[in-house]
This record gives C-alpha cells, structure tokens and sequence, in this order.
C-alpha cells in the first residue's frame, strides 16, 4: 500500500528497443557460435517458489547441465577442444591458498556436525 | 584473398574489449566483486574510480581513449546500494541494474575453481526471448561476456560456464565449472562463484546517457525499500493507539 504513494514514470518503447537491438546486433544476430558460445534452454525454468534456496539450485543446476551437453555437442562439432590436458598447467581463479582454505573449512564442517552427532 | 577477407569479418567478434571502472566508496564487498569479474573477463582493462557521477558520459571518452568498445561501471551508494552499468559505448545501449544477493570468489562455500582466461560457455534461460527488453539483455551480456576465439589470454579448452537465469523479475548470475577429470561418465557442475541478483532498473537508448527505453515498473529503488521499512516501524503507535 505505500508502493501506491508514488507515481512512477513507466517507460516501454518496444519499438525504439527493437531498432536499438538490430542496430548494436553483430551482423545482424547470426554471429557464428564460435564466437559466443552462448546457448539458450529449450524450455523456461519451472520453479514454485524461488526463495526455496535447495530447489532453486537444483533447477538453475540441471538448465545448466543440459547446456553444457549441448555445447560439449557444439564444440565436437566445430572442432574444438573441451578438456584440459591433464599435464597443463596454468593460473587458476582462485589461488591454491584459497582452495586449501576451503577444504579445510569443509573437513572442520564435517568434523563439527560428526561430533555433535 | 578470401582468406584475408574473412579474417577481416571475424574481426568485429574479436577486437572487443571491457572498460571497468567505478565510482569513489565502491566499499570492499563490491570491489572484490569487481576483481572477480575483471578476473573472469579476459578482455578487460581496469580504469580509475570516477569522482564525478554527474557526468558519467565522459566514460565514453575514456573507452576510446583505452580502445575500449564497452563498459561496466560498478556506481555504489551510501557505501550499501550498488548499481551496476553495463553499456556499448558510445552508441548504445546502456542498462543500469541494481546488484543484490553478492557472494564473492574469497567466500568459501564455493569449491569450484576453473582456469584463469579460458573461455566460458554461456548459458540463458529461455525467458530472454519472451520479452523485447530481456532479449536487448541478453545480447548485451552476450557480447560482454564472451571472451573472443583465439583472445591472447584465453585458453584452448572449456571448463566453466556463467548461466543468466530471468526469475522473480530478476536476472541470476552463476558460474559453474565443468569436471569430468574424476568423474569420467558425464560432467559434473561445481560451482565457482560469484553470485549476484541484477534487477533490471533502465535502458538507455546510448551510451551512459540518451533517451530511456525501458524503465521497470516493479523496481523499488533502495532508498524506498529502506524509508517504506522505516514507514511501516514509525507507526507501530498510532496503530497501536486505535
């Protein structure tokens, strides 16, 4: 009710977004995949109640698996190449310092919730 | 010939690059948050903060001066609301969301952990292409995102994907990695981080400017979530009183 009080400005120019969108398009929207290697899910997400932490993840999780099928298929297609060879090496995101922390905090997480029990 | 002219065609898919910069008190969650992104984003140049943000314009200036042909800018207020800016410069258009729900990569819940550089698949809901605004999103983030075949920094090989997700109203960013190294049947998902809910506030039709093409009519802006809270606490008495 005190959303009510104030009178927003509401703008939607679908026609001005559409010709925005077919100007800034890379060559007009077919841009080989290669290049993006952007897939879009074949149906919508289908979640009940989205502040449900556990099945929200679970959905985005599964949308994202197919996917990434899709786009391991799509790599074999255009020749290229999805795993890492297992002797390269390389800077990773997070430091090993980092990932040594987290198991860490895992272990001592699993330690808590045995002792407890 | 025809070699060279192809070269010449690719070239509008990969001599792309990413201006970060942000405003004066960005604070350390979303400066970390914008280290995250730098690092996940091969083709970025970092700039300095900006002082003014009247004149938020001149970042275009700057994207040409760095050869940059696009532009995030992470615009924190009060040191507590985030809105971040995503724009092709100078042409347009620009989007301007509001950033809630952060987790960043020094967080340790997430155990995943891919390369530095390499190449990430793009994952999107299909709610994109329902509506005009969300498609004029998505070949935004699209273009944002991906890091361009054979980029300098990049590597050969897949091994995460960032997935945009159009829930609530809201646009979910996650970024899983991809391992089948010790599971050798299917590939498994960890996730890597970070985590961020954009809610889509405006569309400008150039860059960090112009006319507004879309403005969403179910975003509250921060202030007035906060003074609505306020509100609602201010009259406990009176309500009390009748």
């Amino acid at each position: 009710h005190l959303k009510s009080n104030r009178q927003k400005y509401v703008v939607n120019d679908i026609e001005g977004m559409k010709s925005k969108l077919r100007d800034f398009k890379l060559s007009s929207g077919k841009v080989p995949w290669v290049h993006t290697l952007a897939v879009t899910s074949q149906t919508p997400l289908d979640i009940e109640d989205i502040h449900d932490d556990f099945h929200r993840e679970i959905a985005f999780y599964k949308q994202t698996l197919q996917s990434v099928t899709e786009c391991e298929k799509l790599c074999a297609q255009n020749g290229l190449t999805v795993r890492r060879k297992p002797d390269f090496f390389a800077e990773m995101i997070k430091s090993d310092q980092q990932m040594h922390k987290i198991k860490t905090n895992i272990q001592s997480e699993k330690k808590r919730v045995e002792t407890s029990e | 010939k025809n070699i060279e002219e192809n070269k010449k065609d690719q070239s509008i898919y990969t001599k792309k690059r990413v201006l970060f910069t942000s405003t004066r008190g960005i604070g350390s969650k979303y400066r970390h948050l914008m280290a995250d992104l730098i690092s996940l984003i091969p083709h970025s140049k970092k700039e300095d903060k900006i002082d003014d943000r009247k004149t938020l314009s001149l970042i275009n200036e700057t994207c040409e001066m760095k050869s940059c042909n696009y532009a995030i800018l992470f615009d924190v207020r009060k040191g507590t609301d985030c809105f971040l800016w995503m724009a092709k410069t100078p042409l347009g258009p620009t989007v301007k969301f509001h950033i809630t729900n952060v987790h960043t990569l020094d967080e340790l819940q997430m155990t995943g952990n891919c390369l530095k550089g390499s190449r990430p698949f793009l994952h999107f809901d299909k709610s994109f292409d329902s509506e005009v605004h969300l498609q004029l999103i998505k070949e935004l983030i699209t273009q944002i995102y991906s890091t361009p075949k054979g980029h300098v920094k990049s590597k050969p090989f897949f091994d995460h994907v960032f997935s945009f997700f159009y829930q609530d109203g809201r646009i979910w960013f996650r970024n899983y990695q991809i391992s089948d190294q010790e599971f050798k049947k299917d590939s498994l998902l960890t996730e890597i981080g970070p985590r961020m809910i954009m809610h889509i506030d405006k569309i400008f039709s150039d860059g960090f400017g112009g006319s507004v093409l879309y403005s969403n009519p179910n975003y509250v802006s921060p202030n007035n979530t906060r003074s609505d809270h306020k509100l609602s606490k201010a009259n406990k008495y009176i309500k009390r009183k009748y």
